[in-house]
C-alpha cells in the first residue's frame, strides 16, 4: 500500500495516499478549488485526462497546473487556483535532445502497438505520453505506481523495458514541424515543469487518442458533474480504493449517449459506487434494430453483456433509462440534484439526488499534432468532430507520417491496437528495415482485425445516434458554451445573428475557445450547436482544432527555440 | 443628398439590389466605410465573400495608434481617427471604467480602452531617433512626453531596468477589434444598410457589379478587402498595388492587469517602414481586458502562408521577455498569424481609382487598418458625396502610385485563398 503524504490546502493539513492533486483533494472531500475569472463560479475536476484546464491549482512556486496531472509530493501547499502573477522566469533545463526512427506520440493501445512493432522489426522508437505512466486511457495505471508497466496486458509489458524504444512518460508535445529531412517535437513536462524535450524522428505514429464530447445542460460547469472518462480515469489512478473515496461522492448518475456509458457504469459498481440511474439519450426501439449486425461481433456482444449482467445485479438497483436526457443540475457550489427527461416528451422529467454526474456523448478526436505535421482529415457529417484520413498502412497525406485509433475514427482498443501494429510495421517499412513482402506478411492479420473493427464502430455510431434529442433547442440560453471564457449560447446565437459565418468568426465574437483549453472542450460544441442554429453544415462552420501551439508553453522556453532553430 | 435620413425610407430599398454605394470587405475598414456612408444618408450595401469580420481584423491586436505614425499626413489622420473612435465608444458606451472595473464587470461593447502607449529606447541611439520622431509628431498635434529611464517603471513597473529611456503617448488606445467591427456593421445594418455574406465580386462595368450571385447595381464601389483589395481591384477593372506582409501574435494565459498600457520598442516604426522581405520582428506588447497579454510583432513577405513560423516566434517571445523579464515564466496559449494590407509606400490607399469611374478604394493600412477606419471612413464617405475633401486627401490618392505601375509585375495580385 502506498503511504499516506502529508500536504496542505490552503490552511488546512490535510493526507492522501500518493496520486494525482485532483485524487488527494476529492478523497479529502474537497469538490471545488478553482472559481472562474469572470463571473466566480466555482469549478474542480471536469475531463479528468488533462484537456479541459478546469481543475487548475497552484502548487507550491507554481501557478494554474492541472490538478489531474500533477502529482502530490509529500509537504505539497496547494492552494485554489488564481489568475496569478507571473513568476521570475524558472530555471529552464536544456531540453534533452532525442534523435530516432520512429517517434509514437500516445502511449495508448495503439501507440504501444505501433512502438512494438516498429521495435521489433529494428527501428529506435521514441515514444511519448502526456501521461505518467504508458497505457492510455483504457489501460490507465496508477501515476505511483513502482512497476511502470505492472497492470498492463502481458503483450504490453515489453514496451518498458524494450531495448529499443525509449518511453518519456509526463511529457507533452507543445509543437511538431518538418526541419529538413526530419520530424521535430518539442517536448516540455506535463506537470508545469519545463523541462524539456526536443524528439526528432524520420518517421512518426500519431496516437493521440481523443477527447470527450460533453453536450452542455444547464448546471453543467458545477463541481461534480465529470466526463465519464474522468470517472474512469479517477478509479484506475487508485484501484484499490473504494470509489465513493474517489469521486465527488458515492451516488452517481450517468447521462449522455454511446456505449462509454454502459462501460463507466458497470466500473462504477464493480467499485461499489451507488448508480442511480444511467440516462441513454438513444432510444431503446432504434438501438434493437441495431442487433442483427452485431451478432457478427460475438466478442463484443459479450462484453456488452457483461457489463448488463452487472448492472442488473447491482443493488441498490440501477436505473436504465432510455430515451432520457439529463436538462439540469442544481444546488450551490456542487451537484446535488439532476433532472432528466425524456428526449420525446421534455414535460416528462424526474430530479434525483446525487454526488456526481458523469456525462459523455461521445468522443473527438485530438488532430493537434496531426494539423500542425499537415495531415488531411476529413469532417463527420452528423458528428462534430473530423478523422484523419489515412490509407490501409495506416499513412496519413503526409508521408513519413502515419495515424491510429481515435484518431482516424473512433473504435475503442479493439480498432487502434491492430492500427497501431500496421503504422508501426508501415514506418519501418518506409525506413527499410521491412521489405515490401515482410510488410504484408507481418501486416496481414492485424489488417484483417483492423476491417472487423471498423464495422462494429461503425454500427455502434449508427446506435447512438447524436441528433435527434433536440439539444440545443431546449437549453436556457445562458447555458454557458465555453467553460473557460463562460461564453454562454445567447452569446453564440448573437454572433450567429450578426452573420458569424464560421467558428473562427464566432470564437473571435464570444471568446469561445479562447481560454485555457483552447477549444478542445468548446470547439465540437459550439460547432454543433452553430450547425443546428444555422442549419449550415458542420464542414462549413469549420472547427477549432488547429492549435498552432498544442499546449501552452512558458515564453522564457519559447525564447530559448530560436538558437537552435538557425535563420532558417 | 440628404445628411439626415430615416431608416424607415430605406428599408425596401435593398430587395432592389440597388445601392448607392457597394463596399467591399466586412472588415473593420468595409463596417467602418458602411457605418459612415449610410449616416451620411446613402443607400449602402456590404458584401463580403465569406462573412463578417472573417479577415483581417480578426488576426490582428485592435491597436490605435498616433504614436507609430509619421509626421504629417498620416499623423494627423490617425490623429482624427482616434477623435472618431473616441466618439463612437462615447456612442457604444463603450469607454473602459478604467483599472476598477474587474472582471466580469465589463460593461463595454468592444472593449476600448483610452491606455496610452509607451515606447522605450533600448540604447542611446535608439533614444535619440524616438526624440526627433517625437518632436516632429508633435508639430502636427501628436501629444508626447519624453521619459527617463527613471521614469518608466512609474508608467510600467514591470519593465525591464535597463532600458535607456521612453516616449509616453497618451492619446494611444485599443480595441477589441472583431467586436469593434461587429458593432459598427450592426449599426449600419440598424441605419437600413444591406449585408450579402458568402458572395464575391466578379467584375465591374459602369455601375453594375456582377458577383458570385448575381448582379448589384450600384453608384459607387467602394474595395475594402484589406489585403485582398488588390485582387479586387483587378477584377473590378482597377489597380491596387496592394500585397499581404503577414504578422504573427503571441497570446498569454490569463493575468491580473499587469502590463498596462501598450508597450513597444523604438526600433517598432523601422520595422513598419522597412521593404524587406525578410521576417522582421520588434516586441510590441500589451494587456488585454480578458486577461491576457498580446505579443507582436512580425512583418514579413511569405504570400498566403497560415502555417506560423516557430522562428519568428521564438523571436517574439525573447524580444517581450526583454522588455518585461517576468514574461519567461508565462505561458503562451496560442498563436496565429494575419495578413496586413501593405502599400508600397506605407501609406494608406484611400480614394478614387485612378481608371475606373465610380470605384474607390479604402485599403493599404497595413498595420494601423484598426485605428485609421473611421476617419478613413469620413474620407470615403467626403469623396463620395462630392463634399470638400480635406487638404490631405491627395497623399492618400491610389493616383499617386500610378508611377509605381511596375511594382504589378514584380509583385502580381495573390490569388484569393
Amino acid at each position: 500500500m502506498t503511504e499516506e503524504l502529508r500536504f496542505r490546502f490552503g490552511e488546512r493539513e490535510l493526507t492522501a495516499p500518493g496520486s494525482t492533486i485532483a485524487s488527494a483533494l476529492l478523497g479529502n472531500g474537497i469538490v471545488s478549488w478553482r472559481t472562474t475569472r469572470r463571473d466566480g463560479a466555482p469549478r474542480g475536476l471536469f475531463c479528468g485526462i488533462g484537456h479541459c484546464h478546469d481543475c487548475l491549482v497552484d502548487v507550491n512556486d507554481r501557478q494554474s497546473v492541472r490538478a489531474c496531472q500533477h502529482l502530490l509530493r509529500a509537504g505539497d501547499h496547494v492552494r485554489p487556483g488564481s489568475v496569478a502573477a507571473p513568476v521570475p522566469a524558472a530555471h529552464v533545463q536544456a531540453a534533452a535532445e532525442h534523435v530516432a526512427d520512429v517517434a509514437v506520440v500516445g502511449a495508448g493501445p495503439g501507440g504501444m502497438a505501433a512502438a512494438l512493432a516498429a521495435a521489433d522489426a529494428g527501428c529506435r522508437v521514441v515514444l511519448i505520453d502526456s501521461a505518467q505512466r504508458v497505457g492510455g486511457q483504457i489501460h490507465r495505471q496508477p501515476a505511483t505506481a513502482i512497476d511502470a508497466g505492472g497492470a498492463l496486458p502481458d503483450r504490453f509489458r515489453r514496451v518498458v523495458a524494450h531495448p529499443r524504444i525509449t518511453v518519456l512518460t509526463g511529457t507533452t508535445v507543445w509543437h511538431a514541424g518538418q526541419e529538413g529531412e526530419m520530424f521535430v517535437l518539442r517536448c516540455i513536462g506535463t506537470d508545469g515543469s519545463e523541462t524539456g524535450a526536443v524528439v526528432a524522428a524520420q518517421a512518426v505514429v500519431l496516437a493521440t487518442g481523443a477527447t470527450e464530447l460533453v453536450l452542455p445542460f444547464p448546471g453543467w460547469t458545477l463541481p461534480g458533474v465529470i466526463t465519464a472518462g474522468a470517472a474512469q480515469a479517477l478509479l484506475k489512478a487508485q484501484p484499490r480504493t473504494p470509489a465513493a473515496d474517489l469521486l465527488p461522492g458515492p451516488r452517481v448518475l450517468l447521462a449522455g449517449t454511446g456505449p462509454l456509458l454502459l462501460r463507466a457504469a458497470a466500473d462504477l459498481v464493480n467499485r461499489g459506487a451507488t448508480v442511480v440511474a444511467v440516462c441513454e439519450a438513444s432510444r431503446p426501439a432504434s438501438m434493437l434494430s441495431g442487433l442483427p449486425k452485431a451478432l457478427r461481433h460475438p466478442g463484443k456482444l459479450a462484453e456488452g453483456a457483461a457489463y448488463a449482467v452487472t448492472l442488473a445485479r447491482a443493488r441498490p438497483r440501477v436505473k436504465m433509462l432510455g430515451g432520457w436526457t439529463v436538462t439540469g443540475c442544481y444546488r450551490e457550489g456542487r451537484v446535488q440534484q439532476v433532472r432528466i427527461a425524456s428526449v420525446g416528451s421534455p414535460a416528462r422529467s424526474r430530479m434525483f439526488a446525487v454526488d456526481a454526474v458523469a456525462v459523455s456523448h461521445g468522443l473527438v478526436p485530438a488532430l493537434d499534432l496531426s494539423r500542425a505535421l499537415g495531415c488531411a482529415d476529413d469532417q463527420l457529417a452528423d458528428f462534430p468532430a473530423a478523422v484523419v484520413a489515412v490509407d490501409q498502412a495506416q499513412a496519413t497525406s503526409t508521408s513519413g507520417v502515419f495515424a491510429c485509433g481515435e484518431l482516424t475514427g473512433v473504435g475503442g482498443a479493439a480498432k487502434a491496437e491492430p492500427e497501431g501494429e500496421v503504422a508501426g510495421l508501415a514506418a519501418a517499412r518506409r525506413l527499410g528495415r521491412l521489405d515490401e513482402a515482410a510488410f504484408r506478411r507481418k501486416a496481414r492479420g492485424a489488417i484483417i482485425r483492423v476491417r472487423r473493427a471498423k464495422h462494429f464502430a461503425l454500427l455502434l455510431s449508427r446506435l447512438y445516434p447524436l441528433a435527434g434529442h433536440g439539444w440545443p433547442d431546449w437549453l436556457d440560453p445562458g447555458t454557458v458554451i465555453c467553460r473557460c471564457e463562460e461564453a454562454t449560447l445567447a452569446d453564440l446565437r448573437r454572433a450567429v445573428a450578426a452573420g458569424a459565418a464560421d467558428l473562427r468568426t464566432i470564437k473571435g465574437m464570444t471568446r469561445c475557445g479562447m481560454g485555457y483549453c483552447q477549444g478542445r472542450i468548446c470547439g465540437p460544441v459550439a460547432q454543433y450547436a452553430a450547425a443546428r442554429i444555422t442549419g449550415r453544415s458542420l464542414a462549413e462552420l469549420g472547427d477549432l482544432h488547429t492549435r498552432h501551439l498544442a499546449a501552452p508553453i512558458p515564453l522564457g522556453v519559447l525564447a530559448d527555440q530560436a538558437a537552435d532553430l538557425g535563420t532558417g | 443628398m440628404t445628411a439626415h435620413r430615416d431608416s424607415r425610407r430605406y428599408r425596401d430599398w435593398g430587395q432592389s439590389s440597388t445601392f448607392d454605394v457597394l463596399v467591399v470587405g466586412a472588415g473593420m475598414v468595409g463596417a467602418a466605410c458602411a457605418h459612415a456612408l449610410v449616416g451620411a444618408g446613402l443607400r449602402v450595401c456590404v458584401l463580403d465573400r465569406s462573412g463578417p469580420v472573417a479577415g483581417t481584423t480578426a488576426g490582428g491586436e485592435g491597436n490605435i495608434l498616433v504614436s507609430d505614425k509619421v509626421p504629417g499626413p498620416e499623423a494627423r489622420l490617425a490623429l482624427r481617427s482616434v477623435a472618431l473612435w473616441r466618439s463612437l465608444a462615447e456612442r457604444a458606451g463603450a469607454v473602459a471604467s478604467g483599472p476598477a472595473a474587474g472582471p466580469g464587470q465589463s460593461s463595454t461593447a468592444f472593449e476600448f480602452e483610452p491606455k496610452g502607449g509607451l515606447v522605450v529606447a533600448r540604447d542611446g541611439s535608439q533614444l535619440a531617433a524616438l526624440r526627433s520622431l517625437a518632436e516632429g509628431q508633435a508639430g502636427c498635434g501628436v501629444d508626447c512626453s519624453l521619459l527617463a529611464a527613471s521614469e518608466l517603471s512609474e508608467v510600467e513597473p514591470l519593465l525591464a531596468p535597463d532600458l535607456a529611456g521612453g516616449a509616453w503617448y497618451p492619446q494611444d488606445c485599443q480595441v477589441q477589434p472583431v467586436l469593434a467591427a461587429a458593432w459598427l456593421l450592426a449599426e449600419a445594418i440598424g441605419l437600413g444598410a444591406r449585408t450579402r455574406w458568402g458572395e464575391e465580386v466578379l467584375g465591374l462595368s459602369r455601375t453594375t457589379v456582377t458577383t458570385s450571385r448575381g448582379r448589384i447595381a450600384a453608384g459607387a464601389v467602394v474595395n475594402a478587402a484589406g489585403p485582398w483589395s488588390g485582387e479586387v481591384a483587378a477584377r473590378l477593372g482597377g489597380w491596387l498595388p496592394v500585397r499581404p506582409r503577414r504578422g504573427h501574435v503571441l497570446v498569454t494565459e490569463p493575468m491580473p492587469p499587469l502590463v498596462r498600457h501598450k508597450v513597444y520598442e523604438a526600433d517598432y516604426v523601422g520595422t513598419v517602414v522597412s521593404d524587406s522581405d525578410e521576417a522582421q520582428t520588434s516586441a510590441v506588447v500589451e494587456g488585454t481586458k480578458a486577461g491576457t497579454v498580446l505579443i507582436g510583432s512580425s512583418r514579413e513577405f511569405v504570400g498566403w502562408d497560415r502555417r506560423p513560423s516557430l522562428r519568428v516566434l521564438s523571436e517574439m517571445a525573447a524580444r517581450a521577455s526583454a522588455l518585461f523579464p517576468g514574461l519567461a515564466g508565462v505561458r503562451a496559449m496560442r498563436c496565429y498569424v494575419g495578413f496586413r494590407p501593405a502599400s508600397p509606400d506605407h501609406l494608406p490607399l484611400i480614394g478614387p481609382d485612378p481608371e475606373v469611374a465610380g470605384l474607390f478604394h479604402a485599403s493599404g493600412h497595413e498595420g494601423a487598418g484598426i485605428g485609421l477606419a473611421p476617419a478613413t471612413a469620413e474620407l470615403i464617405t467626403t469623396l463620395i458625396t462630392g463634399t470638400d475633401p480635406p487638404p490631405d486627401a491627395p497623399s492618400f490618392a491610389p493616383a499617386r502610385l500610378s508611377a509605381h505601375r511596375q511594382w504589378e509585375q514584380s509583385y502580381p495580385p495573390d490569388p484569393i485563398p
